[in-house]
């Protein structure tokens, strides 16, 4: 089957699959701005990709696991919050998967928000309000994909020193 | 549309005129490249064993200088002829695309008039047919009432009316084909129309390529400067021109003059080098009365003052010799990073005191954000480069981000065509080439995409509509490129950055 290089979707289609190396993203900054690596994704060619409203890059590899993730947005813009950030008590280890219909998918018009509680020393990049039914997968110990209803709804990062 | 009377419009422009001007620009480059080999060559011979020092230093540096943007003058002209040839061909056959337009729209234009001709004509006979055979069915009906004696008279008007009924159906039949003929044509014309529309947009498009590149090769093509200068003598002692009303770029700043003309020495009035003495000596006050390290002197100042947030690197680009003259000349990071010696970025904003170096180390002791945190994280497996660092500030944090330092050697095409980018950008690349993010497809954006602004992540971007590749500057639309990634149609977030703005 052919794929169409891009395909423009609300929301990205989100699964949890084994915990993996390269799943098991975790936070690093580089060129002012938040970025996610899993073990191995440096030199690592990713055949997929996703785009969240130009501001934030998923590379995704051939098992469709995502690698890495890019932040565009500088981290001293990030919206600060004092809402609690973190994780609930018990999270299952995964690795996030995100395949769709095309080798980039495209979420042009969402609008996440990066907020940062800085007592917490927690990050969150929301794609979609967390409700009750939403599922954290914890993809590393630093790193957490927030899925709901097969969306992703976001990804919370622990930055601050244990 | 405008146009001729068919309705379709040719491009206009020549593109056998503007190949020559291409090839006239590639004649300039290589009078460019050979010049900057004499340069070359001279510095190289004239340097040596014998003649070590301060003063060699500097001649190197702007040897070095002068080599580098005589080189990107060089390239500018060859992307200007690159790009007038790809225009050429592009608006020859945008061109050959509307004549044949043309020619259709004329065709069917020719066809629809036949065809209302043939489609009156019809409806003519038909009506007339209609009437002949109306009459005749009132003789028959005059003739039916005589009875026998008027069977002769009934069987004529039978005779006529069944002729008038067979011309009033051929005529149907005519008008049917001619309605049908004229459909044909009137789509026919509509389909030319849209042909021609498409070929115009196409020379649209090629000229806003073309207007891209050529902006992005005259960025390239500054006159050759050498920043490392003196303060021009000023003789306006005393006077204290308005500051604000020279414009930001008469104090070093971004906007107003391009840094590279307003650097110490390059003013255009004494009022400016004026206002900028004072600028400098009030920053100067500034830092010794917080406190800090002794003030800069003028070269430091002139480092520190190429390499603000707000110049763009294309600009002040140096390396090698230059950088190491600055350096040498100041032994202060706050001029040339210790590290890479290539890139400062001199932070300002909400803490003046901090320092944020390309590679960079960044020091402050401000809220903690989501900045802070991330520093606080780096700094556990800081390396001793950032360690070391942070001693210059007791008590504050600090992180490598190694993200923002210039490379080279990673993205060949990048590096021949002399585009400063950084570690972060030659990374993405190597991640992200199978999805079409190539050294030669971001090169292409790079030169010849469409320039946006991004108001929400402060970021410069040029977006190529062809293969959907955007590249992202951080310091600027001609600054180091900071990364690549794809998507299929500009985001709406992005503001247009007008043609001609520079950066």
């Amino acid at each position: 089957m052919t794929l169409d290089r891009f395909a423009a979707v609300d929301r990205l289609p989100a699964g949890v699959g084994a915990p993996t190396p390269l799943g098991s993203l975790t936070p690093a900054v580089s060129g002012g701005a938040l970025m996610l690596a899993g073990d191995g994704a440096a030199g690592t060619e990713f055949p997929f990709g996703a785009n969240v409203g130009s501001l934030v890059i998923f590379d995704i590899d051939a098992e469709r696991t995502v690698g890495s993730v890019e932040t565009l947005l500088p981290l001293d813009a990030w919206e600060q919050t004092d809402e609690s950030l973190a994780p609930p008590g018990h999270t299952e280890a995964g690795s996030l998967r995100i395949e769709g219909p095309a080798i980039t998918l495209e979420a042009p018009d969402a609008e996440p928000r990066f907020l940062v509680n800085g007592d917490e020393g927690r990050l969150l990049i929301e794609f979609d309000t967390p409700g009750a039914d939403t599922e954290w997968i914890r993809l590393s110990d630093r790193c957490h994909a927030l899925i709901d209803s097969g969306s992703l709804a976001g990804l919370a990062v622990r930055l601050a020193r244990d | 549309m405008s146009g001729g009377a068919d309705g379709v419009e040719i491009p206009k422009g020549d593109p056998h005129a503007i190949r020559g001007a291409g090839n006239a620009w590639d004649g300039l480059a290589d009078v460019i490249d050979e010049h900057r080999g004499v340069l070359t060559h001279a510095a190289g011979t004239v340097v040596g064993a014998d003649w070590q020092g301060p003063a060699s230093l500097a001649y190197q540096g702007s040897s070095a200088l002068a080599g580098i943007q005589l080189g990107e003058v060089g390239g500018g002209l060859r992307d200007a002829a690159t790009a007038a040839r790809m225009f050429a061909t592009k608006l020859r056959d945008a061109q050959q695309d509307a004549r044949a337009a043309q020619k259709r729209a004329r065709a069917a234009m020719d066809a629809i008039d036949d065809a209302k001709r043939r489609l009156t004509d019809a409806q003519g006979r038909r009506v007339g047919a209609e009437a002949r055979a109306g009459m005749a069915a009132d003789s028959m009906l005059r003739a039916g009432a005589a009875g026998p004696a008027g069977e002769p008279a009934r069987a004529h008007a039978q005779a006529t009316y069944d002729a008038a009924i067979g011309d009033a159906d051929a005529a149907r039949a005519d008008e049917r084909r001619a309605t049908s003929d004229l459909d044909a044509a009137e789509q026919d014309l509509r389909e030319a129309h849209r042909d021609g529309r498409e070929a115009n947009r196409d020379a649209d498009d090629a000229a806003r390529d073309a207007v891209g590149a050529w902006d992005s090769a005259a960025g390239a093509m500054h006159p050759a400067a050498i920043p490392i200068t003196m303060p021009v003598p000023v003789s306006l002692r005393g006077a204290r021109p308005d500051l604000a009303g020279l414009g930001a770029g008469a104090i070093g700043g971004a906007g107003g003059l391009p840094p590279w003309l307003a650097g110490p020495g390059r003013y255009v009035t004494p009022g400016q080098a004026r206002a900028a003495q004072l600028a400098r000596q009030e920053a100067a006050a500034d830092d010794a009365a917080a406190g800090q390290r002794p003030p800069l002197n003028a070269l430091q100042r002139a480092g520190q003052q190429m390499m603000t947030a707000g110049s763009s690197v294309t600009d002040v680009f140096t390396f090698g010799g230059a950088s190491k003259a600055l350096e040498a000349a100041s032994g202060d990071d706050r001029a040339v990073d210790q590290d890479s010696g290539l890139y400062t970025w001199l932070h300002s904003g909400t803490d003046k005191l901090s320092m944020a170096t390309g590679v960079g180390v960044v020091r402050h002791a401000a809220k903690k954000g989501a900045k802070e945190l991330a520093e606080e994280l780096m700094e556990k497996g800081a390396d001793d480069a950032a360690k070391g660092a942070a001693t210059h500030a007791p008590g504050a944090s600090s992180v490598v981000d190694r993200g923002r330092r210039i490379v080279s050697g990673a993205v060949p095409a990048f590096d021949k065509a002399n585009v400063p980018y950084t570690e972060h950008f030659a990374e993405r690349v190597a991640q992200r080439g199978a999805r079409g993010v190539t050294g030669q497809s971001t090169l292409d954006a790079y030169n010849h995409g469409t320039k946006y602004y991004d108001e929400t992540t402060k970021a410069f971007i040029r977006y190529d509509r062809r293969t959907g590749v955007v590249v992202v500057m951080r310091d600027g639309v001609n600054g180091p490129v900071h990364t690549a990634f794809e998507q299929g149609s500009p985001n709406k977030r992005w503001n247009p950055i007008p043609y001609g703005s520079g950066k």
